[in-house]
């Protein structure tokens, strides 16, 4: 028996799919732009400070961070930035090397003879990195003319930080 | 002019096949949305270091302090609010102490002596703040500092020192 073959009928139905590969893309591209940026900063899990202000930098405010955090072994490290570990002492040539690079300064009301530099610096250390190494911090900034210091902390808590902890 | 329309199946017509393109697509939307781990905006405590240096402690206290001590003893931080000792949390408060299994020592109390104190303070010049002067010893976890700071900054206090060796300016 011969088989009859359906005729296939269009009936003219297109989807249009270029609006939604155009937003699947802009989806990939914002995650992969969120996704660099988390990791630029060294795993600190901050303190939790209710009293803590989220500001933002002015325009001509140079922040420098110093990051307090505990590497691999378990052992507390200080980096300038995102660099390599640091003694105190190397911290505060570091700081003195950025203060001569950014080159500006302010003056000192209690001592007219030593300027003052306008660099800012944001203190981001581990809860439960010994508190001296903000000791070392401060003498470094103070050494290095730095004067206007931030503790960074969290407003609140939203997941536990040692979740993946043993 | 008459627009010619192109009859389907014409061979001069190239059409390309999306599938393949939208199912890579999906799944590299997928792995990005997975591997996103959002941050917490980070707020900052602000703080001025002295401009000259700090005050030596050779220097006459002019007026009323408070000075709230911290202390580790064994991996126990005890805490002196002057010459009263902090108690203890009944129970682990933080997401810290739940992961190190050790108390704290409780925070409200450090607020109501402060709270007490700044209300019972009468400055010398009949404008300043109360002077806080808190001393930890270096291995004192970091976020019990920030903890007497927070309070601080709850209590409207901005005469806040940090006692801390001397260390000789060059």
């Amino acid at each position: 028996m011969a088989s009859k073959r359906a005729k296939k009928i269009d009936y003219g139905v297109d989807m249009d799919m270029t609006p939604m590969i155009d937003i699947v893309f802009l989806l990939i591209v914002f995650f992969m732009v969120v996704t660099e940026l988390s990791v630029q900063q060294a795993v600190v899990i901050l303190p939790v400070a209710n009293e803590a202000k989220v500001e933002e930098p002015q325009p001509d405010q140079v922040i420098l961070v110093v990051n307090v955090s505990f590497n691999k072994e378990n052992k507390q490290i200080i980096q300038l930035m995102n660099g390599s570990p640091l003694t105190p002492k190397e911290l505060e040539v570091a700081l003195k090397g950025e203060v001569a690079a950014h080159g500006k300064f302010e003056d000192n009301p209690n001592n007219p003879e030593v300027k003052l530099s306008t660099l800012h610096v944001t203190i981001r250390c581990d809860q439960g990195a010994d508190a001296g190494n903000i000791h070392s911090i401060f003498a470094a900034c103070q050494k290095a003319r730095i004067y206007q210091v931030s503790c960074s902390a969290i407003n609140e808590r939203l997941e536990d930080p040692y979740a993946d902890q043993p | 002019m008459a627009r010619r329309r192109k009859a389907k199946g014409d061979p001069g017509e190239v059409e390309t096949d999306m599938t393949s393109m939208i199912d890579v697509v999906f799944l590299l939307l997928i792995f990005f949305m997975l591997a996103t781990k959002f941050k917490m905006p980070e707020g900052t405590l602000r703080s001025y270091l002295p401009k000259n240096r700090g005050e030596s402690n050779s220097r006459p206290i002019l007026s009323e302090t408070c000075r709230i001590t911290l202390m580790n003893q064994g991996g126990q931080v005890i805490a002196w609010a002057d010459q009263s000792q902090v108690p203890l949390n009944d129970q682990l408060e933080s997401d810290y102490e739940q992961f190190t299994g050790v108390a704290g020592p409780n925070l409200n109390f450090i607020e109501d002596y402060i709270s007490g104190m700044k209300s019972r303070y009468v400055p010398l010049d009949g404008n300043g703040s109360l002077p806080v002067v808190i001393d930890f010893a270096k291995e004192v976890p970091y976020k019990y500092v920030i903890d007497v700071l927070n309070i601080c900054a709850r209590q409207e206090i901005v005469n806040i020192a940090f006692a801390q060796p001397e260390v000789p300016l060059e």
